[in-house]
């Protein structure tokens, strides 16, 4: 079985890509950690500031490519992610106000929630958009360029009304980054996006059915229009929970599933849990790159995937055959 | 088996099937027939629950078929559709494995039996050959066999087929409907076909629906209703129907428009 | 006071790898006379309210020892010079300017914390303008000291501030005596001021180009204008940080420009100025455009605000208007 061996490798990468990154960063840690440290302060920096950000990049990169593959799936578009489609602009629209709105910032877990619903309501609207054009290519990418392109111009309408202090933090927000993240963030988002994440893998088989169309669907017992606004809603918590913890992270959800489709196949239970892996393996990595590139100057992790992707974005539109 | 009476159905904006009455017994093979619009699409999406919304009574095994959930609906209905956009290359294997899908669980894996009904599909349609192939790589006749094994693997009682040798040369053609006749001569499975070529539908179908703007305009054996009244009327078109010599079944042949205007003879020929 | 002692020999020796210019440093901190005045009883005025809360809310009882410090923005480290305690500044962003071998930390916004845990500061400085709460937030769940000093929007502000800069360091009779200098000096110049016989000059301070961005009301800009004796052309408006469109800044007609310097765009700004369109400004007709040091504007410390007032009063001194009160 090709599939399974490709997810073992991937979970031992997985694994190594983690505790390699956990002794990468600018202070220059050695890997004594290993066999345990007496030292306070290295122990802090590697379990408290290194390991919250691992944990984070692993949780977000699973969630950003377990919903770009869903999504692909189910619009039956190989262009599909919450990036493309405006959901993460939407979601970054919903912690901006979050940020911005007393009232909200007041309240305990407002920030997930309103990316949650940001995400949501991103989601609605490229559905209604999209669904009259047949899920097409066109009206999903356009769909999704307006609807970011709208939701930026709110953000900047936000920041433009708001003190400099205000908008420094939605600005990391739009550039993305683990660098300040905290173990009880990561705790209020890891149960919703694991779920999430099994809910999509337990659906695995519909989902495959769905590529096929709604009709085909149907004929094999499945009601189409039920599972797709159930999964959108699943995708859409998981991408909130994703944009809550590192702001807006581009390109995962569209490269990652793309590279494990042509290694692993179209089957969606084996690709959706190859993608999981690799796009925590690849988040932890870009995370790393952007702690200890030019130390100890934090580079934005959206910055590092969105050049990698959007490199592989255009590679991607240069040579398929049909879009 | 299927029992339709007084149906009318449609979608939101147009009523398309307009009060038509028939039954289809098991065991049968029904061929419809009938000019582009005519409905005959939209009635097999009313027997398979797409188009949900309609009026009279269409009962399969005695039940109202709106009452059917769709789960078990396709564990007694497949459908073989004319034509489906691939998205992702499935392997054909995994592709047919979908026709399992109204058998299993949401947490189960394929059982052996599921594994034995796959294999037989395969078999029957003769696709065992395109196991490791691409779906999105086939050739169209390749294709539609693949379209049929997904649909046996479903095992159904009632198998729909819609146009599925309309982009298949003459041979690829004969082959799927020999298929079709063997299935339903050894298994006993019930067919009911659209058929574009009327002539296919003559030779293989045991009764014919002739559908004209949502109606029946004529149902019965193919002699009965492949005859060049029915077909002038519905078509609007010149033809001379005679018998295949070898099958005894009626054949149909279009006349072009200047030769009939121009031989008076004609007339008498195509009885 | 042998605890403290001890405390810092041994955090010099981890801190060898650093360079040797750093532990030399260190050791003057442990030898210079300053050292030992500061962990002398703290003054009387600080006994009796030895409470302070900062910006956020946080309270910090005090005396606190706060020897190795790390300031989050290039401001604090200016407020922490003037207090003379540039000896226990351990890490710096890449902005501040401090001399001799300090590590940096990274940028205001997204320092490096785990660097910052690395020095393992007993304070960390950080400002509600410049520092994101998010850093702030996470630097507090590692267990270090922050504190976070409120936005300056006034002298009043900048006042307050320097206060609590003092009484974090164990200075504030250090502090109160330069506040007290810069206030007799500004109610000097307040004076005169008042006693100009003509309308205040118009003046328009530069802060970019693209946009044209400038200081509002509720800045401490605004008042240093107004000690100046000049009258900010963006005075009436509630952004702290507007931008005025171009057509508003030829009606507005200033006598004055101010351009904070930023390097290339001032050379930029200095040649738009040139352009047709403004040729009608009083300032560009009379050739009034000056340069000023962005650190003055831009670094709000109660020595920074005073030469600005100078340097200002400097540019405005000889203007007059034909417009008598």
């Amino acid at each position: 079985m090709k599939k399974a061996l490709v997810i073992i490798l991937l979970v031992i990468l997985l694994i190594t890509t983690v505790i390699v990154c956990l002794g990468i960063g600018p202070t220059g840690i050695s890997y004594k950690y290993l066999s345990g440290t007496d030292n306070d302060t290295e122990s802090k920096i590697i379990y408290e500031v290194r390991l919250p950000r691992i944990l984070g990049a692993l949780l977000v990169g699973l969630g950003l490519a377990m919903a770009g593959s869903v999504l692909q799936a189910i619009l039956r578009n190989p262009l599909a992610e919450p990036y493309t489609l405006g959901i993460s602009g939407g979601a970054v629209l919903g912690v901006a106000l979050c940020l911005v709105v007393p009232f909200l910032s007041a309240v305990k877990f407002s920030l997930p929630l309103m990316a949650f619903l940001g995400a949501l309501a991103s989601v609605v609207l490229v559905y209604l958009i999209t669904s009259r054009h047949h899920f097409s290519a066109s009206s999903l990418i356009l769909s999704g360029v307006v609807l970011s392109f709208i939701c930026s111009s709110i953000v900047l309408l936000i920041f433009s009304i708001s003190k400099p202090t205000e908008i420094q933090s939605t600005l990391f927000f739009l550039m993305g980054s683990f660098a300040t993240i905290d173990y009880p963030i990561i705790k209020i988002i890891a149960s919703p996006l694991i779920a999430g994440a099994l809910v999509l893998v337990f659906f695995s088989r519909d989902i495959d059915v769905l590529t096929l169309g709604d009709e085909k669907a149907s004929h094999l017992g499945i009601a189409p229009h039920r599972l797709r606004a159930f999964l959108f809603i699943v995708t859409s918590l998981i991408t909130g929970c994703c944009v809550a913890v590192s702001g807006m992270v581009g390109f995962v959800g569209l490269m990652i599933p793309h590279i494990m489709r042509s290694i692993v196949g179209p089957q969606s239970r084996g690709l959706f849990i190859a993608s999981a892996l690799s796009g925590a393996i690849f988040l932890v990595v870009s995370d790393t790159l952007a702690r200890s590139v030019i130390a100890p100057v934090e580079l934005p992790v959206g910055v590092i995937t969105g050049i990698v992707g959007g490199v592989f974005f255009i590679g991607l539109l240069i040579n398929a055959k049909s879009i | 088996m299927l029992k339709v009476s007084n149906l009318s159905s449609g979608y939101q904006a147009k009523e398309i099937i307009r009060n038509i009455s028939f039954a289809v017994n098991q065991g049968e093979f029904v061929g419809v027939i009938g000019p582009n619009g005519s409905g005959k699409t939209t009635l097999f999406r009313t027997i398979t629950k797409i188009v949900s919304e309609y009026t009279g009574s269409l009962l399969y095994k005695e039940r109202e078929i709106s009452a059917w959930p769709v789960r078990a609906l396709a564990r007694e209905i497949a459908v073989v559709p004319q034509f489906l956009i691939m998205a992702f290359p499935f392997k054909v294997y995994d592709f047919v494995a979908m026709g399992r899908t109204p058998y299993l669980g949401r947490f189960e894996m394929g059982s052996e039996e599921d594994e034995k009904a796959i294999k037989e599909a395969m078999e029957l349609s003769g696709c065992s050959g395109l196991r490791e192939r691409v779906v999105t790589e086939l050739s169209g006749g390749e294709l539609q066999r693949v379209f049929l094994a997904q649909a046996l693997a479903q095992e159904p009682k009632l198998l729909l087929l819609d146009e599925p040798t309309s982009h298949l040369d003459i041979g690829h053609q004969v082959e799927i409907m020999h298929l079709l006749k063997r299935f339903n001569k050894d298994k006993g499975l019930t067919i009911v076909i659209i058929l574009h070529d009327l002539n296919t539908a003559g030779e293989y179908c045991n009764r014919l629906l002739l559908l004209d703007e949502g109606r029946i305009y004529k149902a019965g054996s193919p002699s009965e209703v492949l005859t060049y009244q029915n077909i002038e009327a519905v078509y609007k078109t010149v033809v001379v129907v005679k018998e295949n010599p070898i099958s005894g079944r009626p054949y149909v042949m279009p006349i072009p428009m200047d030769r009939w205007e121009t031989n008076v003879k004609t007339k008498e020929q195509r009885r | 006071m042998d605890n403290t002692k001890e405390l810092k020999n041994v955090r010099t020796q981890e801190q060898i790898f650093l360079g040797v210019a750093f532990l030399v440093l260190c050791v003057a901190l442990i030898g210079c006379p300053q050292g030992n005045e500061q962990n002398a009883p703290a003054p009387k005025a600080d006994l009796s309210i030895n409470v302070i809360t900062d910006a956020t809310g946080i309270p910090l009882i005090l005396p606190i020892t706060a020897q190795w410090i790390i300031p989050l923005a290039p401001s604090i480290t200016e407020n922490l010079k003037i207090l003379n305690a540039r000896d226990r500044i351990v890490g710096r962003t890449d902005f501040c300017k401090v001399d001799g071998n300090v590590p940096s930390i990274g940028n205001l916004l997204e320092p490096s914390i785990e660097k910052i845990v690395e020095l393992k500061p007993d304070l960390v400085l950080a400002s509600k303008d410049g520092n994101r709460p998010q850093v702030v937030e996470k630097l507090r769940s590692l267990n270090l000291k922050v504190f976070v000093f409120g936005e300056t929007n006034s002298w009043k502000d900048m006042e307050n501030n320097f206060r609590l800069y003092g009484r974090l360091l164990g200075k504030s009779d250090e502090a109160d005596k330069i506040l007290k200098d810069i206030q007799s000096e500004l109610s000097q110049i307040e004076d005169m001021r008042k006693a100009l016989s003509h309308y205040p000059k118009t003046v328009f301070l530069q802060l970019n180009v693209t946009p044209l961005m400038t200081a509002g009301r509720n800045t401490f800009i605004n008042e240093i204008i107004i000690y100046a004796g000049g009258r900010n052309v963006a005075a009436d408006s509630i952004l702290p940080w507007p931008t005025l469109s171009i057509e508003e800044i030829i009606i507005r007609n200033p006598h004055i420009i101010i351009i904070s310097d930023m390097g290339q765009i001032t050379t930029q700004a200095v040649k738009m100025w040139q352009e047709e369109r403004f040729a009608n400004i009083s300032a560009v007709k009379s050739k009034k455009i000056y340069i000023m040091n962005a650190d003055l504007l831009c670094q709000p410390t109660p020595i920074n605000f005073i030469k600005a007032v100078r340097q200002m009063r400097e540019y405005l001194k000889y203007e007059t208007t034909d417009e008598h009160r």
